[in-house]
């Protein structure tokens, strides 16, 4: 059997089809269409969320290193905790803006791609979270400072300081090194698939296969 | 109902197929297609104030529905939330010519799609929907050449599929 024979079964199909189909005018009238929401609206909220969460917690930061200008044991490590938080702002800044320009009345494969990039922003979120680490313990002198009052530089000794700095530094090939791992292609890889899917990232999966979809569609006649 | 629902439910009415056949390739059972259908509804809605006419409205349809029925971002249990009953259908199928078990052709057809990627299903909806490549095209964002191409290879893919399924 042919395509062509395929086609004209299709299409003999179609006859009856239009006889057999209604649309429920009452139901239809009960779908609350007003209130219809575009499908992402769900991750543009996230979006705002973090980036209100991100632009106070900046605000904060930033005045919490003003007040400690004298002090650059407290306002260098308060400086660069405020770099990836304004890299977070950024970041959801761009995410809102690539959320703008999905309109699903495009062409499919260009579609499917935004979306690809719109659902990536968890690896970058999850990128930076990484590239974070070796910086602990700037978190560490600015949040017994800020929250708790405690100057922790009064209680490491100096080979305390030498061990927390070996072990910052350590951490900097390692961190490289998973970052450069930290991608979908490397799901088979559990500590990976642990990271990227712990708060259900299965749409984020699934976009990802759709994008293979897409690449072997495109490629296939290349 | 406002004008512009009424107008709305009019070009609804007049493409109730095209929503039942894109719903119909994607979705693997009754509940998962009435969620489906009901989502191409919604974004058609919102996407409707924003129609350009450049296109065919056919053109502009297809995308949406294809895109709604790809994407990842299917909304599970809207239905649920929407009309609060399982058993509303916004398409009403009297009896449904699609899912005829004695039609071999439609059975071997619906075999067929079912073991195609999202992209190629599109692909042959749109052929089997007797679309011009260029349509075909403009719909999924590939070259023309890339469409007569692919169908080239699903003909031979269907030949093959259907000699093996003679000689057993």
């Amino acid at each position: 059997m042919e395509l062509e024979a395929l086609k004209q079964s299709w299409q003999e199909m179609d006859q009856k089809l239009e006889r057999q189909i209604t649309l429920n005018r009452e139901l239809f009238r009960q779908l609350k269409l007003k209130e219809s929401r575009n499908r992402l609206f769900p991750l543009t909220l996230y979006r705002v969320v973090e980036l209100i969460l991100f632009l106070v917690f900046s605000n904060l930061l930033g005045r919490y290193l003003f007040d400690h200008l004298g002090h650059p044991q407290y306002y260098i490590p308060a400086g660069i905790i405020l770099i990836f938080a304004l890299s977070g702002i950024i970041g959801a800044i761009g995410q809102l803006y690539y959320i703008s320009q999905v309109n699903f009345a495009e062409p499919v494969t260009k579609i499917q791609k935004k979306l690809m990039a719109v659902a990536s922003h968890r690896i970058r979120l999850v990128k930076l979270t990484l590239l974070s680490l070796p910086f602990y313990l700037c978190y560490a002198v600015v949040g017994f400072e800020w929250l708790l009052g405690i100057d922790i530089f009064q209680y490491g000794n100096q080979s305390w300081w030498v061990i927390q700095l070996a072990f910052s530094a350590s951490l900097i090939p390692v961190v490289i090194w998973a970052i450069s791992k930290l991608n979908y292609q490397n799901l088979h890889l559990r500590w990976v698939r642990h990271l990227l899917e712990t708060d259900g990232a299965k749409p984020v999966r699934e976009a990802m296969s759709v994008l293979e979809e897409i690449k072997m569609f495109e490629q296939e006649d290349q | 109902m406002n004008p512009d629902q009424e107008r709305f439910l009019s070009v609804l009415e007049a493409h109730k197929k095209l929503i039942y056949k894109v719903s119909h390739t994607y979705c693997r059972d009754r509940e998962e297609f009435q969620d489906l259908v009901q989502e191409i509804i919604s974004q058609l809605w919102l996407a409707y104030p924003k129609y350009d006419d450049r296109y065919k409205f056919s053109t502009w349809m297809y995308r949406i529905a294809l895109n709604t029925a790809i994407s990842f971002l299917r909304k599970e249990s809207r239905r649920k939330e929407t009309f609060g009953t399982l058993n509303s259908q916004l398409l009403r199928i009297a009896d449904d010519p699609y899912d005829d078990p004695y039609d071999q052709q439609l059975v071997r057809l619906r075999q067929l799609i079912s073991q195609m990627d999202r992209m190629n299903k599109a692909l042959i909806l749109l052929y089997l929907e007797d679309k011009s490549y260029q349509e075909i095209a403009d719909i999924l964002g590939i070259t023309v050449t890339n469409v007569g191409s692919k169908l080239n290879r699903i003909r031979k893919q269907l030949r093959k599929q259907f000699e093996t399924q003679k000689k057993h």
